[in-house]
């Protein structure tokens, strides 16, 4: 009787078991074929809520309508500033937005900890036909593109004073530097590393490529040259923060003053009437002649590796650095009190009216064009050290002879940064 | 009082329940038929071995090898991206771990008193004496030992909000754990006192940047304590002359610096000493300087950044102290002047002889406490100078950066996180034994009761 009774049993568990499985099997099929709901949190600037706000909504609606496996797509937006992104973004990944702005210099970090995806191959060249293959490889580190560009991080340009250059004059830094001005300084760049590495830069100097860590040719004959003929003219240049040289650009003291779009609206408010924006110059050293150039960078979407619904998350970020939403965008800034630059990457968009009737983003979108150098992915600390470094040669106090070793030595010291 | 000791230090044998107790917490006192109390404690124990089986031991494992399983990717067929599968996270790692160690203490001070509980009821039994009840010991609560129910709250508020923190954040001073480890993409490990061999001896880089800024943290805790202090005493005592008029008003004028904001101060401050700032700008227009090569670099030299950071803080400072000097001055009583008047004594003695010691005495504790409190003033130095002018043989610091300005440069530029936590122990350290060693070989320590 017991035998039976335990038989029964085993064979009862042994159905619902199988009615079990059976269910299971069931529900993964459904799934399949149910539509899911689809919620995804987006980072955004503060003073982009509204626009984010907008176009993700349009996306929400559109990509639920493509798709038969979703059922209805929400995206919340939040406010994290694309320069603080990443390191929220660290904090928890997990509670981190599904995708966010973040600037190309962070790629370094966020790749390293595994916190956002490389772009798959077919994504990548939807990424280089959108905004070049220039503009993309600014998203590149280690191998693998991490997202969508939708704007220069850093544009830099060339400000001057009307009344004290001509457009001629402007094009080549040995005529600016000639010129008789008399107290007035020729040009003025900023000791901040991101600015005062232009000379380097424009002589060749390589950091960091590829993130080789220990690749730098900033000690290079040509480059200590260059570095030689920037100490050498320090009397007719000026090496100081933006504060100052408003001031000084203001009471015609400083001729042309080389900044970021970040400080445009102080900068152009400070020569008013003979404000000019340019390329940064030619210059000719040993009878060298360089076109001078500068870091650039751009930010870009990218998408949280936690994500629970990262196709999505990518679809996202696709539309939302596409043509449309980049001119949409600007459009929006422009319309804001006071206006705001926000500079396209689309390379369609160069072409486009709208964009072209606004002259300062030629300036911009030229010096862009004009950036062989990729904003690299560098350790925070470099930047002070490198301009500790710049502003000694500047001021003299490490003397011409010395400029090489000391130069091989920061590299040294860069090394284990 | 002998009687009582006498009492206490009669050894009792520890019956059967009390030793059981040990095992089963509250056997004792269920025996003793106190039920709630027998309950409690026993609930604590199952709670805490559940806690245990449930996941305190892992946490306590993971403590010591703070995660093993790097994350990495998964290609699933037919998905675009391959999925992410997140390994072990080396910072909840540590906390978790952390938190069981303190709630381990918890639960053995908890068997303590269980012990304690236990042998009392035990004596109680013995003397004959009533056990008392529930009841009884949570009146107790609210009468005897009502600091007790009193601190509770906010003891526990303590522990879990500050000294949690506190020991985890110490913690990661003998781990690795900095950029090059960040999670959750990697693990950190545990390395000892490596952090603090690099930071003293093994780095060189890294120790010339500490000694360099802890000695000039400690230049700048003792010009910005001590010019403030009596520069703020000799105001105060110009002010308190017998012959001044409208003390009020030169008073209230300089107590207006301390009503603004002192960010604003300083930013203020900042605009006016720059390259081209109001002060160099006014002395190229006056012609005394030719141009703006001969500015001066009030932030960009360093011995003179360093000069202009203590000047500023004087001006921030001063009235601070008049204030403080002001009130003990108008304490002193005007008798004792009569009285040396009349001995023969001039201002300058008495200056020496009755002021000055009566003003030392009072304000040493708070002369100490505002030399701590400079080490650590990281409001000044961060909105002057931001630490700069960069100095170039530092690691991440500028010449008038102080340690707790670079702590911070650490932790949010560079994610030094280890670093950071090894120089904040440091910092600590030097600041505790400065001030226990100062404070107890003051005369307001040693003759506390002797102000009048």
């Amino acid at each position: 009787m017991k035998k039976r009774i335990l038989a029964l049993s085993l064979a009862a568990a042994m159905v619902i078991g199988a009615l079990a499985s059976c269910t299971k099997q069931e529900t993964v099929v459904s799934s399949a074929v149910e539509a899911r709901d689809v919620s995804l949190t987006l980072w955004g600037a503060e003073a982009d809520l509204d626009f984010l706000k907008e176009v993700s909504s349009d996306f929400a609606k559109t990509y639920a309508d493509e798709h038969d496996d979703v059922k209805s797509v929400t995206v919340d937006v939040k406010i994290v500033g694309e320069n603080d992104s990443s390191k929220e973004a660290l904090k928890d990944i997990n509670a981190a937005a599904d995708v966010f702005g973040v600037p190309g210099d962070q790629t370094a970090q966020l790749a390293d900890a595994k916190a956002i995806y490389a772009m798959p191959e077919d994504v990548v060249k939807e990424i280089k036909d959108l905004v070049g293959d220039s503009t993309a490889a600014k998203a590149f580190y280690n191998g693998n593109y991490y997202g969508f560009p939708y704007s220069p991080n850093t544009a830099c340009a060339l400000y001057y004073n009307k009344t004290l250059f001509t457009e001629d004059e402007v094009k080549d830094l040995n005529v600016m530097l000639e010129k008789d001005l008399g107290d007035t300084k020729a040009i003025g760049v900023d000791s901040n590393a991101f600015l005062s590495s232009c000379w380097i830069l424009t002589a060749g100097g390589e950091l960091y490529t590829n993130s080789n860590r220990d690749y730098c040719t900033f000690d290079s004959d040509e480059c200590v040259e260059m570095m030689k003929f920037v100490q050498k003219n320090a009397g007719k240049m000026y090496k100081g923060s933006t504060e100052d040289a408003v001031g000084l650009l203001k009471d015609g003291k400083l001729a042309a003053w080389f900044d970021g779009s970040w400080n445009a609206s102080k900068v152009v408010g400070a020569l008013g009437d003979n404000v000019a924006v340019t390329v940064l110059p030619k210059v000719k050293v040993n009878d060298k002649e360089y076109q001078m150039t500068c870091f650039g960078g751009v930010k870009y979407y990218a998408v949280n590796a936690a994500s629970k619904e990262p196709e999505v998350a990518i679809a996202l970020a696709q539309y939302l650095s596409s043509a449309d939403v980049q001119l949409k965008k600007y459009e929006a800034k422009q319309a804001m009190n006071p206006p705001q630059l926000a500079i396209p990457t689309a390379l369609s968009l160069i072409e486009n009216d709208t964009i072209k009737s606004n002259p300062a983003i030629a300036a911009y979108m030229k010096q862009g064009e004009m950036i062989v150098v990729q904003e690299p992915v560098i350790p925070q600390d470099w930047w002070g050290d490198f301009g500790a470094l710049y502003s000694d040669i500047f001021d003299g106090k490490i003397s011409a002879d010395n400029i090489k070793a000391e130069i091989t030595k920061h590299i040294e010291s860069w090394k284990t940064m | 009082m002998f009687q009582k000791k006498d009492e206490s230090e009669i050894k009792i044998e520890d019956s059967f329940a009390t030793k059981l107790s040990f095992v089963i917490m509250g056997f004792a006192n269920l025996a003793h038929k106190q039920f709630a109390k027998g309950i409690g404690f026993l609930a604590i124990e199952i709670g805490f071995i559940v806690f245990m089986i449930m996941g305190g031991a892992t946490n306590l494992v993971n403590l010591i090898t703070l995660g093993t399983v790097e994350t990495h990717d998964e290609v699933i067929p037919g998905k675009i991206l391959p999925v992410r599968v997140f390994g072990d996270n080396s910072m909840l790692f540590l906390l978790y771990g952390v938190l069981t160690c303190m709630v381990i203490a918890a639960f053995v001070m908890v068997w303590r008193a269980n012990v304690k509980s236990a042998r009392q009821v035990q004596k109680l039994e013995m003397q004959g004496k009533p056990i008392p009840s529930f009841l009884d010991d949570a009146k107790l609560y609210l009468d005897e030992k009502f600091h007790i129910t009193m601190l509770f709250l906010p003891i526990t508020g303590i522990l879990a909000f500050t000294v949690l923190p506190l020991l985890y954040m110490i913690c990661i001073a003998f781990t690795n754990y900095d950029r090059e480890h960040q999670v959750p993409g990697n693990l950190f490990h545990w390395i000892g006192l490596g952090n603090f061999g690099n930071i003293l001896i093994g780095d060189e880089r890294m120790s010339r940047t500490f000694f360099g800024t802890l000695v000039w943290t400690i230049i700048w805790a003792f010009f910005a304590t001590f010019t403030n202090y009596f520069a703020g005493i000799i105001v105060a005592l110009i002010i308190n002359q017998k012959d001044v008029k409208f003390k009020k008003l030169w008073r209230a004028v300089l107590v207006l610096t301390i009503a603004m904001p002192q960010f604003i101060s300083l930013l203020v401050m900042r605009c006016f000493f720059s390259n081209y700032g109001v002060v160099n700008r006014t002395l190229i227009n006056m012609g005394i300087i030719k141009n703006i090569d001969g500015a001066i670099p009030f932030f960009e030299d360093p011995t003179l950044a360093k000069i202009t950071v203590i000047f500023v803080n004087m001006w921030i400072g001063i009235p601070h102290t008049m204030l403080m000097s002001s009130g003990i001055l108008m304490n002193i009583p005007q008798d004792l002047y009569e009285a040396a008047t009349v001995d023969g004594a001039n201002k300058v003695q008495m200056f020496f002889k009755i002021t000055l010691p009566q003003i030392i005495f009072t304000t040493t504790p708070y002369l100490i406490q505002t030399f701590i409190g400079n080490i650590n003033n990281f409001n000044l130095i961060y909105l002057l100078t931001g630490g700069g002018p960069v100095n170039a043989n530092y690691y991440s610091a500028g010449d008038t950066d102080l340690l707790v300005t670079w702590l911070f440069k650490l932790t949010s530029d560079n994610r030094d996180y280890s670093l950071a936590s090894t120089i904040g122990i440091l910092i600590f350290i030097i600041s505790a034994t400065f001030s226990l060693l100062t404070y107890t070989n003051t005369k307001s320590y040693k003759e506390e009761d002797a102000f009048q």
